[in-house]
């Protein structure tokens, strides 16, 4: 071994536990201006790949060809059944208010128990807040390829001024919202999902450790970590590679790229569907690269909080493969 | 965007796969596939192999 080598593994992501929930918490959300909500979600359905007309100003191809595996994401209509204005205070927002809409759908209730009587939405306009955050629900009924139908809940914060905002929220509430009122083609966006689990795993492959050379490799402690630690302190450091859960974490991703936004899954559908998933029947949204976790897993999309600098000059599809994806 | 034949087969190649390759006299080889690719390096003539396009019965 050499002196001196980099760390097996990144401690940036500990402890490295399960999610709490299959629906990702969004922490944080960026200023917008346009009256909109500024997340939505879906369902990853699978990869595919893309030729389009590369549009980086400042990339060497640019205007040229290029090919760009892409992630498809079913996203039918998402719903809004409450809405929250938050106070800002001392101790971090607080909610002031919140309402529940009328005639919520039946599924619904298995997911959370809906105030039977809910408050009068002009009670909404008196109050003074600083945020608006509506409380919104996947349908992953109107899907064959997710075998769910409890609605996933999570909020979305609101964008544009707060009396702007309220309003938007309070047209809103009770009705369905389409994917394309919120993202636009060739948006900038955050994703939030669960990873892969991976369950209980060793230390060479949860951490990257190496596995021991020679007569140790032989004397049945072949895939263990070389030591534990010194003598003193006596106790083993949180640093030190152990074996333990590896996947199954939340993991938030900078920067994707949205290339499509269609309403027809089934033109996107490859031959003989997605593996695992099958077909696309709803809108959809083609994000240029990877998305964190498995197929038919819930997928957040929200406004990029760090874009980037980079121009383009918007996006250009030639082609968007439909070839299987099982063999020839 | 051109669609390219497979030199070996001769069925289209889906736009985003496949691999060429550039022999030194500067004839370019397409191939759709790992088979073709991997039967083209064998040696093999795709006039002799029923799966391909250029197959000749009764050579």
């Amino acid at each position: 071994m050499k002196e001196h080598r980099p760390k097996r593994g990144s401690l940036a992501f500990s402890p490295r536990k399960r999610a709490k929930r299959i629906v990702p918490r969004i922490r944080s959300w960026p200023e917008c201006k346009e009256v909109r909500l500024q997340g939505f979600a879906g369902y990853k359905a699978g990869m595919t790949h893309v030729v389009m007309i590369d549009d980086r100003k400042n990339s060497l191809s640019y205007g040229e060809e290029v090919i760009i595996p892409v992630t498809v994401i079913e996203t039918p209509p998402m719903k809004v059944a409450g809405i929250r204005v938050y106070k800002e205070t001392q101790y971090g927002l607080k909610i002031v208010k919140e309402v529940w809409a009328n005639g919520l759908d039946a599924f619904l209730d298995r997911r959370v128990k809906i105030p039977k009587n809910s408050k009068s939405v002009d009670e909404l306009r008196s109050v003074e807040g600083d945020e608006v955050r509506v409380v919104t629900y996947t349908q992953p009924y109107l899907l064959t390829g997710v075998p769910k139908k409890v609605p996933d809940l999570m909020e979305q914060r609101v964008g544009g001024s707060f009396k702007e905002a309220l309003e938007y929220a309070i047209s809103k509430l009770g009705k369905e919202i389409a994917i394309s009122e919120v993202f636009k083609e060739g948006s900038i966006v955050d994703i939030s999902a669960i990873t892969k689990g991976k369950g209980f795993e060793g230390v060479v492959k949860r951490w990257g450790v190496i596995t021991m050379n020679a007569k140790h490799a032989r004397s049945s402690k072949g895939r263990r970590v070389g030591t534990l630690g010194p003598w003193t302190p006596h106790r083993i450091r949180w640093t030190v590679p152990q074996y333990g859960q590896m996947g199954f974490h939340q993991r938030l991703e900078f920067n994707k790229r949205i290339l499509k936004i269609g309403n027809n899954g089934e033109e996107i559908t490859p031959k003989g569907g997605f593996p695992h998933y099958g077909v696309v029947r709803n809108s959809y949204v083609l994000i240029a690269g990877t998305v964190p976790g498995s197929v038919k897993r819930l997928v957040r999309i929200r406004d990029a909080i760090r874009p980037p600098k980079a121009e383009f000059a918007g996006v250009n599809l030639v082609y968007v493969s439909t070839s299987s994806k099982q063999g020839k | 965007m051109e669609a390219k034949i497979c030199s070996f087969c001769g069925f289209e190649i889906e736009p985003g796969t496949g691999k060429s390759l550039v022999r030194k006299d500067g004839r370019i080889i397409y191939f759709c596939s790992g088979k073709c690719e991997k039967n083209y390096k064998l040696g093999r003539s795709a006039r002799k192999l029923k799966w391909t396009k250029f197959y000749e019965k009764g050579r």
